[in-house]
């Protein structure tokens, strides 16, 4: 298991590595230049030229790379070219809101999910049939008509939950909850849809394995076969997509966090983009691919300690 | 298990749960913002990032006042009649010909930085106005038609600003957004305003709960020489793009106030919460050529007015413009000067709008071009459609800069685009329609030049009669054929807070003018 973890570990920190050239590289590639945003729209290239020789803008890549290799290794993101602003406390600021959303949307597709597919499996003909079904509707809903009708009905109508806005977490735990409410249902739609066939089609699987019906005939109790023996084989499917998920919405929330007005990173992403604020575009690729690459791990980590098979090189 | 325990408890469980969480959060929709909240907050759902490029106040159109407001004082401002009123300012006065205006300053003014108000500070601040970046210093940089040249500070509590003409009211064009004075140390490294502002307005900044771009929260500062004026103890503006999610939040209680509302929400916001208006901008055409010297048809009357008949203006506005008004006069319907009678005498009347052309000599239309940055707009696109419908072909030219675009003017007989009059409609027409860029031909029309000169002159009923006939006159002529006015909405809780009040006629609130909903 040891060198398990060091090989997944090594091939991580690869993926962070090409994941931050890649992007240092589109950056430079694109048009324009961080001395023309610094400088303004009405700059003349002389200016302009002036900003990019100060903010190091025109020295040679491999130079550029090292130093924002440097910066990275000591958690310095540097500062926004748009306001200034220290880009790690801007990230600490926002990293929670999209983390909180991601994290919580996955948790509740996978209890969700998990139980309709576990129900649809162990009950099977009309109940499977409903699931399945109404996981089909559900993931053919379009998430923005979603999140629109989740907002008329909980908070305009019934006025239950808010409409837009994040609290901290520090500073009401209830009200933070209650803020992501609306978002989490939204993405827990389409998300517990995906978890509940593909929890249904695992448990199908593993009730009809050989030591399944073994351990029916030694006369283990049926609710140990499904839930402990079953379950275990199908969560392995079932941990890799929610895993995937968790990565799709926190790389992916810029809609979510566009129709609740949370400022996360996928925000932060859009404007950075269209502002062309290249330090903290960066900046937020960096943090997002980390969270996926690190997320992988832990995923890849679990998914062997309940397969072993996957621990064989 | 029962039947009912199977299929109703998770939907059961579900519900309990869902009610369960909203009761954690409170009431108003559990709360929402972190900016909702206490009594003593005011919370400000803002279309746009207030601050995108920092807290130089300077690098911002006066609109953004209701922002900047919070953070720094302005030497004048405009108060919700329209009324220009000193606020750095104690006295002032002009010389005989308006071209010069001496200030007296406000004496116990600190800035953030610690520095003091004082005459070298202001004049520091307006000689800034040579640097174009600054757009709140758009009409007073070199050049421009409130072009100051020369500002002295002969002692600390005394500044002489000489203004190259003469201006009809000196004082209006140091007010709100250009008239802000910023710190010493702001004022002598600009580049520190991307961060921290340097003002001496009543709230100052909380780094700790403010995320540029997302959420601004100003906490009052007890010390500020206007502070007793202000009622809230927090103002928190969370900028909200998304223009459902603004109007969802002053819906649903997030906001207290939210701007500006995209003319699809009004209803949604009006049949929960309240919302309050204000016009002020015609779009539409301005005939630049009255002469033929671009195109000969543009010296007929007859050819102009048929293009004013010829757009149908209900069908552009239930189309394209949800909550606007139909206008066939360049006045705003606030303005002095406005008659509804001419929306109906210049309105949408195709047949009319071909015997015009017949009497002018094109029978079978004309054509004529017009110069467009990138794309025609929507609008330009329908009222092509329409003009087509009586034989006028309208052609776009597309520039590629907006060097190009400006020259236009020159080239082009007419221009298709919004215009504000602003409070002094009579001083645009002669500044810009008659004697500016709108006129580059000179041409004259006696009855505009007669009206203009009473609108000029004259005071009082007089001045509104004279304002009505130059309203009348521009249409009548064919000087212009707008085709609506566009409003600005705001959304705001009722139960929360008083009805925000515009700065006169700008389309931006008052913000110290919100208050507590009694």
């Amino acid at each position: 298991m040891l060198g398990y973890v060091a090989r997944r570990l090594a091939l991580a920190i690869g993926t962070v590595f090409a994941a931050v050239l890649i992007t240092f590289l589109l950056v430079h590639i694109g048009e324009g230049s961080p001395g023309a945003v610094k400088a303004g729209p009405g700059a003349t290239p002389e200016q302009i030229d002036a900003e990019n020789e100060a903010l190091g803008w025109n020295q040679p890549l491999f130079v550029q790379f090292g130093q924002l290799l440097g910066q990275l290794l000591r958690l310095d993101l540097g500062e926004s070219l748009i306001n200034g602003r220290d880009i790690a406390a801007d990230m600490a600021d926002r990293v929670p809101v999209t983390a909180s959303i991601a994290l919580l949307a996955t948790l509740a597709s996978g209890v969700v999910g998990i139980l309709l597919g576990v129900l649809a499996a162990v009950r099977r003909g009309g109940v499977a049939k409903t699931v399945n079904t109404g996981a089909g509707i559900a993931l053919s809903l379009p998430a923005f008509w979603v999140a629109i009708l989740f907002v008329y009905v909980l908070s305009i109508q019934l006025n239950l939950f808010p409409a837009t806005g994040y609290v901290p977490f520090s500073e009401d735990p209830a009200a933070w909850l209650n803020s992501l409410v609306l978002p989490v249902l939204t993405l827990t739609v389409g998300g517990a849809a995906i978890i509940a066939r593909t929890a249904y089609v695992g448990m199908r699987e593993a009730l009809g394995q050989e030591h399944i019906r073994t351990l029916r005939a030694v006369g283990t109790p049926e609710w140990r076969i499904r839930y402990l023996h079953a379950l275990r084989f199908a969560s392995v499917p079932v941990v890799s997509v929610l895993g995937i998920q968790f990565i799709a919405l926190f790389g992916g929330s810029v809609f979510v966090e566009t129709v609740f007005a949370m400022a996360g990173l996928g925000q932060s992403a859009q404007s950075a983009a269209l502002s062309h604020d290249f330090p903290v575009l960066i900046s937020v690729v960096v943090v997002a691919t980390v969270v996926v690459v690190v997320t992988n791990l832990l995923l890849d980590l679990l998914i062997a300690a309940l397969d072993p098979k996957v621990r064989t090189p | 298990m029962n039947r009912f325990t199977t299929r109703t408890g998770p939907a059961l469980v579900a519900a309990t749960a869902l009610t369960a969480l909203a009761a954690c959060g409170g009431g108003d929709g559990g709360g929402g913002s972190s900016s909702q909240s206490a009594e003593n907050t005011v919370t400000i759902a803002l279309n746009a990032d207030a601050a995108p490029g920092g807290y130089d106040p300077l690098l911002y159109s006066q609109g953004q006042f209701q922002f900047f407001a919070a953070l720094y004082d302005s030497l004048f401002v405009t108060q919700p009649d329209g009324t220009v009123e000193p606020s750095l300012v104690t006295e002032f006065s002009n010389n005989a010909e308006n071209t010069q205006t001496t200030l007296t300053l406000r004496e116990g003014v600190t800035f953030t930085d610690g520095s003091e108000l004082d005459s070298t500070v202001v004049k520091t601040n307006l000689d800034r106005r040579t640097d174009p970046l600054l757009e709140a210093y758009g009409s007073i940089a070199p050049g421009q038609a409130s072009e100051i040249t020369d500002v002295q500070a002969p002692d600390p509590q005394t500044v002489v600003i000489t203004w190259a003409a003469p201006q009809a009211s000196p004082e209006n064009n140091l007010v709100d957004t250009a008239g802000i004075i910023i710190g010493a140390e702001g004022v002598a490294d600009p580049d520190t305003l991307e961060t921290a502002p340097d003002g001496s307005g009543a709230y100052t900044l909380n780094e700790d709960e403010t995320t540029p771009a997302s959420t601004y929260t100003l906490d009052k500062n007890d010390e500020a020489w206007n502070a007793d004026e202000w009622t809230y103890e927090s103002v928190v503006f969370d900028v909200i793009t998304d223009p459902q999610a603004l109007a969802n939040a002053v819906v649903s209680g997030q906001a207290d106030v939210a701007a500006t509302l995209d003319p699809t929400t009004i209803d949604l916001v009006d049949e929960r919460q309240s919302t309050v208006s204000i016009g002020g901008t015609t779009v539409g055409f301005i005939m630049l050529d009255k002469t033929g010297a671009t195109n000969p048809a543009f010296a007929q009357e007859a050819a102009r007015l048929a293009i004013g008949y010829a757009i149908d203006r209900e069908t552009l506005v239930n189309d394209l413009h949800e909550g606007s008004r139909p206008t066939a006069q360049f006045f705003p319907e606030d303005a002095a000067g406005f008659d509804p009678a001419l929306d109906e005498e210049f309105g949408y009347d195709p047949d009319r709008a071909r015997e015009l052309l017949a009497e002018a000599g094109y029978p079978d239309g004309f054509e004529f071009s017009i110069t467009v940055l990138g794309q025609p707009t929507e609008d330009q696109v329908a009222v092509q459609a329409q003009l087509a419908e009586v034989g006028i072909t309208m052609n776009f030219v597309t520039a590629t800069s907006t060097d190009q675009l400006f020259a236009s003017v020159n080239t082009d007989p007419v221009i298709f685009n919004p215009f504000a009059v602003g409070a002094q409609p009579a001083g645009f027409v002669a500044g810009v329609m008659y004697g500016g860029f709108m006129n580059v031909q000179g041409a004259k029309e006696p009855e505009i030049e007669a009206a203009l000169g009473g609108a000029l002159g004259a005071t009082g009923d007089a001045q509104e009669q004279a304002l009505t006939d130059l309203n009348r006159a521009l249409t009548a002529n064919g000087w212009v054929a707008p085709a609506y006015e566009d409003f600005t909405y705001v959304g705001y809780n009722a139960d929360k807070v008083s009805e925000p009040a515009f700065a006169g006629t700008n389309n931006y609130f008052v913000l110290q003018a919100v208050q507590p909903a009694s």
